[in-house]
């Protein structure tokens, strides 16, 4: 395979693309001498990047399969840390069975005993429905 | 297909081409370096339906100069102090030496067109890939590209007629 099979003619290419006129032509085979020149010095970086692309090629390299194991092995390091070093939450502490009577509520042990002996039999004559007796409510007139 | 007949017919296209739009002779060979390791390593990718081997190798070049222009545009970002060593060995005289006459010329002209500029007209000439082609590979329209290599003549052409008249 050589170079040639890709190759057409820059320069004229390069000629083709100044547009008529001698003077045109003259810059164009300038400017192409140019591009050949920089192609051209290129020996010695030849054979340095053909040794590091020989002894790239050779280092055994790791594929996706040894990332992937190697993420991998840190997830599962990060879960088992998150696992060991997380505070284990307080446990709550015992109640009694009948809790409520001794805090938060201070009338139920009175209430849940049955302790109803401060209000009248007729409790509801007294407030919040004053035409109780008669059955009718007559504040509002 | 073996890969060094590869590598014998485009290694001083491909160098030539990172050469032109890269800053110096040591990050071009670095580059070329990185682009042949790619090719080695897919060459079995390679599909003959999709396109020519220039265009699969002109294509793996244009990614690996992409890639190395954000890798310096990142390290502007960074402290340089921490890349000392890395920016040290990119240091070499003696090859930076290398760059005279035709050669020079041609590098500093390049220099005066834009990125994409000297994008398009290396591949035009070390590519050999017609204005269609290079579209595809370039994401340019096949007329924009026509434009942008015509403009490219001529700054070019501008840029000999300052030079000889400099010289004389």
């Amino acid at each position: 395979m050589g170079t040639d099979n890709y190759r057409g003619d820059p320069e004229k290419t390069l000629s083709d693309l100044s547009g008529p006129g001698l003077e045109n032509a003259a810059a164009a085979k300038k400017i192409a001498a140019g591009f050949r020149a920089v192609e051209l010095g290129t020996d010695g970086a030849k054979d340095r990047v053909r040794a590091a692309v020989a002894a790239a090629a050779a280092r055994p390299h790791s594929g996706w399969r040894a990332t992937a194991a190697g993420a991998a092995a840190l997830c599962g390091a990060a879960a088992l840390m998150i696992v060991f070093f997380t505070p284990a939450k307080r446990t709550a502490p015992e109640l009694s069975p009948d809790w409520r009577s001794d805090y938060n509520f201070p009338s139920y042990t009175g209430h849940a005993a049955g302790d109803t002996e401060e209000l009248s039999p007729d409790w509801r004559a007294d407030y919040q429905f004053p035409g109780y007796r008669n059955g009718r409510d007559t504040s509002a007139r | 297909m073996d890969f060094w007949e590869i590598y014998e017919a485009f290694f001083s296209r491909i160098h030539a081409y990172v050469r032109c739009r890269a800053g110096s002779t040591a990050e071009a060979e670095d580059i070329t370096s990185a682009v042949f390791q790619k090719a080695l390593a897919k060459t079995a990718q390679f599909d003959p339906l999709k396109g020519n081997i220039a265009q699969w190798l002109f294509g793996i070049a244009r990614n690996e100069v992409n890639y190395h222009f954000r890798v310096q545009a990142l390290r502007r970002f960074l402290p340089l102090h921490l890349f000392e060593n890395v920016l040290a060995s990119h240091e070499d005289p003696v090859r930076e030496a290398e760059d005279e006459g035709e050669k020079a010329w041609l590098v500093k002209a390049l220099e005066t067109l834009s990125a994409r500029e000297r994008d398009l007209i290396s591949l035009k000439f070390y590519s050999d890939l017609n204005n269609r082609e290079i579209a595809g590979l370039t994401g340019i329209s096949e007329s924009n590209v026509g434009t942008i290599l015509y403009r490219c003549m001529t700054k070019l052409r501008e840029e000999i007629t300052e030079n000889d008249h400099g010289n004389r």
